[in-house]
């Protein structure tokens, strides 16, 4: 045990003296996560506002003024006064999504209900979009609702909870940290092995009989600590740049970022035992790291929605739980005995892919 | 003299190809034991098999008396190996390689620094402990390499082709340092393809295709072959074949 403590420690003393020798590392280390956040987060937008809504008025009466006045009440819609016979040019040149004709007799109809015609307006829409589609669809009947219908008899209050504002930075930024620090943990782990093998220090490794774990986890404590470098960068910029309110528990976050990393790093070093080379590893490392995190982790599209054979791979996936904890923490003040199924899965993934990857190990010198 | 390294029968397969085909010799502790043979012949393969780092086909090998195979773990420290490819850290200083390889050792900081120096005082050798290994000479690194493989005090030094490429001058102090150790009672096993460096060792072996062609001291190889010099010794063992 005491051998086995004195070889990890000289192997990861070892390979902190080359991360800090190495620019490349120490800027993908720390300069790659802020680059990332920076960009994904601003570009990542998931919220709608300002939906021109194309209006054909021919009713040209106060009452229909009033009417398009309250659509373009708050944020999400703005809206065009158009004429001509034929509205559907409008969507065919993806002018607009949305075009509403008002009844010629529409005035009339609601300042005097005796006259005995109901007021008519028809809303159509370019469902080629179907989830734009479906929010005007929501959101212009309960328009029509609360204005028209002052004599009803109750009335419904929507309180949003966790994320009032409705804020989709509130739910991507989260989701972009676990993305970065895992890529970056796989990608910086990626060559570790591989290095030894081609610069040929793995034979001298191998001489001095040193264990594959040991080499393992003697190389995952310095990257572990690079990786805990970048989170704290990444978790800063949430905080400053993006203004995402952190409400969980900072010491089980913490602890959740340290084996999330570890798998991550895991993940890496197992791609390095078995590519050897440096080149290939990276280039197994960055789809790896990147699209399970992207299309499987329920960073963008939900994981309920899936069929069943990609909700069950997504359980095999440490983004996935780490997903989960990230948002659980930063949004709904979630402790461990909320996230106690992620911790465990993300912490059983660890142990898991650092035993397949020592057992991978090669430790002979065959061709 | 005893049996330090009992090889027998020993055969190491890559797929189709037979690195090493079916040989059997000794070594004796503290001989200087040469290997001569063109590349591909088997050298190389035949040292890594004996330091544990290629999985063998067929036969025994055993050192002091204790099967390789068997024993791996016990016997990596009584092993010092220095390979043929460079191994040692580019971007790590003398110093740091050494307190690297010493670690794995178990020798302590201190230990292998003052293991360092006795080689270095030894061979002359003028660097700075400090300097980082990529800016050193061929034959620097050479001698670096030999002292990481060193430190621990191993009865037996495996050493394959320590000085190609590097200048007589620095050949003949890295021969010095070789008889040195030998006279201390180490084993050396070494590879080589210079004629007058094998002068040096008590016993050759000239290898070809996996076999050894003829096994003796430098004098008897040359008498029975009749050659002048062993250089005219080995392709006239190679010819016969």
């Amino acid at each position: 045990m005491k051998e086995t403590l004195k070889k990890i420690k000289a192997v990861a003393l070892k390979e902190y003296r080359h991360i800090m020798r190495d620019k490349f590392t120490l800027a993908m280390g720390f300069g790659l996560p802020l680059l990332l956040i920076i960009f994904f987060g601003f570009i990542i937008e998931l919220n709608y506002n300002k939906i021109p809504i194309f209006v054909k008025d021919d009713s040209r009466s106060a009452q229909s003024r009033a009417f398009v006045q309250k659509l373009s009440a708050g944020d999400l819609f703005i809206p065009v006064y158009v004429s001509g016979d034929d509205p559907v040019k409008y969507f065919e040149r993806n002018e607009t999504a949305v075009i509403i004709n008002i009844d010629r007799d529409f005035g009339k109809s609601v300042s005097y209900p005796e006259y005995g015609k109901q007021a008519q307006i028809q809303i159509m829409l370019d469902a080629s979009d179907p989830s734009k589609a479906g929010l005007v669809l929501s959101y212009i009947p309960s328009i029509i609702s609360n204005s028209y219908q002052a004599d009803q008899k109750y009335e419904i209050k929507t309180r949003y909870l966790f994320n009032g504002e409705l804020n989709s930075k509130y739910l991507i930024i989260p989701g972009l940290i676990v993305v970065i620090i895992g890529l970056i943990s796989i990608l910086l782990s990626s060559l570790a092995i591989a290095k030894e093998w081609e610069k040929g220090s793995m034979e001298l490794l191998l001489s001095t009989g040193i264990s594959p774990a040991e080499i393992i986890l003697g190389k995952i404590f310095p990257y572990m600590l690079m990786s805990l470098i970048g989170t704290v960068v990444v978790f800063a910029a949430a905080k400053i740049i993006f203004a995402v309110p952190f409400t969980g528990s900072f010491i089980f976050f913490f602890i959740s970022c340290c084996v999330f990393i570890t798998a991550s790093l895991g993940l890496g070093i197992f791609i390095s035992v078995i590519a050897k080379q440096q080149l290939l590893a990276m280039l197994i490392a960055m789809p790896v790291g990147l699209l399970p995190s992207m299309l499987l982790s329920g960073f963008i599209f939900p994981i309920e929605n899936m069929p069943l054979f990609f909700r069950g791979l997504t359980a095999i996936l440490p983004q996935r739980w780490f997903m989960e904890i990230c948002r659980g923490t930063f949004l709904r003040s979630a402790g461990f005995t909320d996230l106690m199924i992620p911790f465990l899965a993300l912490s059983a993934f660890c142990v898991f892919i650092i035993v397949i990857a020592s057992k991978q190990f090669k430790t002979d010198l065959e061709p | 003299m005893t049996k330090i390294l009992d090889i027998q029968n020993l055969t190491v397969k890559f797929g189709e190809f037979t690195a090493v085909d079916n040989i059997t010799f000794s070594v004796e502790k503290g001989e200087i034991f040469g290997f001569l043979g063109a590349n591909g012949a088997g050298k190389t393969t035949t040292i890594r098999a004996l330091c544990g780092l290629v999985n063998i086909s067929s036969g025994k090998m055993f050192i002091d008396g204790k099967d390789v195979s068997k024993n791996t773990k016990e016997l990596k420290p009584r092993i010092g190996y220095m390979s043929q490819k460079f191994t040692l850290y580019q971007d790590l200083t003398i110093k740091e390689n050494m307190i690297f390889s010493g670690a794995l050792y178990m020798l302590s900081e201190k230990e292998s620094i003052k293991r360092m120096k006795e080689v270095f005082e030894y061979v002359n050798f003028k660097e700075s402990p400090d300097e980082m290994v990529k800016n050193m000479s061929g034959g620097s690194k050479q001698i670096v390499s030999l002292a990481a493989s060193i430190l621990h005090n191993p009865e037996i030094i495996f050493l394959d082709e320590p000085t190609a490429g590097i200048s007589p001058v620095s050949r003949k102090l890295f021969w010095d340092l070789i008889s040195k150790l030998s006279s201390d009672g180490k084993t050396i096993f070494v590879t080589t393809h210079y004629m007058d460096e094998a002068e040096y060792c008590r016993r050759i072996a000239f290898m070809q295709n996996g076999r050894i062609v003829a096994l003796d001291s430098p004098e008897n190889l040359k008498a029975a072959s009749k050659a002048s010099n062993l250089e005219e010794a080995f392709i006239n063992f190679l010819d016969k074949k």
